[in-house]
């Protein structure tokens, strides 16, 4: 294979990867952060949170995610001047924010539904072991049940870090363009297809990387 | 109201021809993937060592590549190599791969990969008895694995493979990129028209949520029938 085309685009594919990179980082940080609230509430006894957990999930999940991020981004438009009045339209003008925003809600949404199949399959007893201890609601879920569904999620949670970094490649739709985007131009210039095969390897590395680091994570940290 | 409605104005017709569309290329991508991904399956279980490390390496790979990648090479690679046939054969074509052949194409090589997984479990799931069974019957290894063995390992795979359909259906609205005139795109050429962004990409999602909706009703039923002699009636 030719490695002159790779050679010569070495510079911008390395933007696109670096904006990947960035793109789903930040985006799985703050699915983890909003994956908190949206546990809670799909486990809360009270109907009302848990009703809006569960549309919360079935929207984000029932839907593609270019919808999703067309809807953000495109949408938010029509929404300008409430978002000056908020003082937050510069964010939402920007595709990049968009994006990670996008991501962010619909990881939230699978890693929700991921941690509470976690929970609910510890056994009750380990609730009520808690409970008999006297260890109030905090310590029974810091130091029972999250070290243990924090071992039964992170199988699930590194496929879901790999899907991120495969939706990243859709962000070129908002006119972002990170690893796939730059290949894109690179293909429409040259029309020279070994390009794909060359991103199709960088992507290969990539997720290969992430799953020998959840793997290691899973050996190391949480061997019992 | 009337954005949506059938009428004069209205993009109800382009919708329709869109859903239409979407749901073509999802199910043409099945047959392909369901019957490369049983290959894939068995051939993670031959015992030849090279069939063993390919079949693993194409489901590693399709599982790691963006699906946008996949159909991106195979649209323009496959219009690429009829150019070169055609001037090989002198013929002058400006010809180019139909979207949802290419498209449909590239998702069953993804399915593929995605449910040589769960035909992997489904076959791991079925007792060597079986097997043995089917050999002291005197079937041949295909027999055996079209009368006896795909019949049980169906019902197994049936839960996974309606996860992998369901993703397959969200997953076509990625066509729209190479310009495949299917729900996605018609929402987009409606927005483009009309400029109404957040009504109609809201009405996008809620269309796909629909879509899905109604595909986990049709596997739960799917489901219940395929496993309806395990249930026991009073």
């Amino acid at each position: 294979m030719d490695t002159s085309l790779v050679i010569e685009n070495a510079g911008r594919l390395y933007d696109g990867f670096k904006l990947t990179l960035a793109l789903v980082g930040l985006s799985a940080t703050c699915a983890a952060i909003i994956t908190v609230p949206l546990v809670l509430g799909l486990r809360s006894k009270a109907w009302a949170p848990r009703a809006f957990s569960n549309t919360y999930v079935t929207f984000f999940r029932g839907s593609p995610l270019v919808a999703q991020l067309f809807l953000l981004y495109y949408g938010s438009g029509q929404f300008r001047s409430v978002l000056e009045g908020l003082g937050v339209w510069w964010l939402f003008r920007d595709a990049f924010f968009c994006s990670v925003l996008a991501f962010a809600l619909n990881s939230a949404a699978y890693t929700a539904a991921l941690v509470k199949g976690a929970i609910d399959a510890l056994p009750e007893g380990q609730w009520e072991a808690a409970t008999a201890l006297g260890l109030g609601w905090v310590a029974t879920l810091r130091k029972v049940i999250m070290p243990q569904a924090i071992r039964r999620a992170l199988p699930g949670y590194g496929n879901e870090i790999v899907l991120l970094i495969k939706a990243s490649s859709i962000t070129m739709a908002v006119t972002l363009y990170e690893l796939l985007g730059v290949v894109k131009v690179i293909y429409s210039r040259t029309f020279d297809i070994s390009i794909y095969i060359w991103a199709a390897l960088i992507y290969i590395c990539i997720v290969s990387a992430i799953r020998l680091a959840f793997r290691f994570l899973e050996q190391s940290f949480f061997r019992w | 109201m009337e954005l949506l409605g059938f009428g004069a104005g209205g993009w109800g017709w382009s919708f329709l021809s869109g859903l239409v569309v979407t749901l073509e290329v999802a199910i043409l991508a099945l047959p392909l993937g369901l019957f490369l991904g049983l290959m894939i399956a068995l051939g993670r279980r031959s015992k030849s060592r090279l069939l063993r490390i390919a079949s693993i390496g194409y489901a590693s790979a399709f599982q790691a590549i963006p699906e946008l990648l996949t159909i991106f090479a195979i649209y323009h690679g496959c219009s690429q190599l009829i150019q070169l046939l055609m001037s090989q054969l002198d013929v002058q074509t400006a010809w180019t791969v139909p979207g949802v052949g290419a498209g449909s194409f590239a998702l069953s090589l993804v399915f593929a990969a995605y449910s040589s997984e769960i035909w992997l479990g489904a076959l791991a799931g079925i007792g060597r008895g079986q097997y043995e069974a089917a050999l002291s019957l005197g079937l041949p290894g295909i027999a055996s694995l079209r009368n006896v063995i795909l019949p049980q390992a169906f019902r197994l795979a049936l839960p996974g493979l309606g996860n992998l359909w369901i993703i397959l259906l969200k997953d076509t609205a990625l066509v729209s990129l190479i310009s495949v005139s299917d729900f996605m795109r018609q929402v987009n050429l409606a927005v483009a028209a009309t400029h109404r962004y957040f009504v109609l990409y809201l009405f996008a999602c809620l269309g796909y949520i629909v879509l899905t909706k109604i595909s986990e009703f049709g596997l739960e039923r799917l489901n219940l029938r395929t496993s309806r002699h395990l249930v026991r009636t009073a």
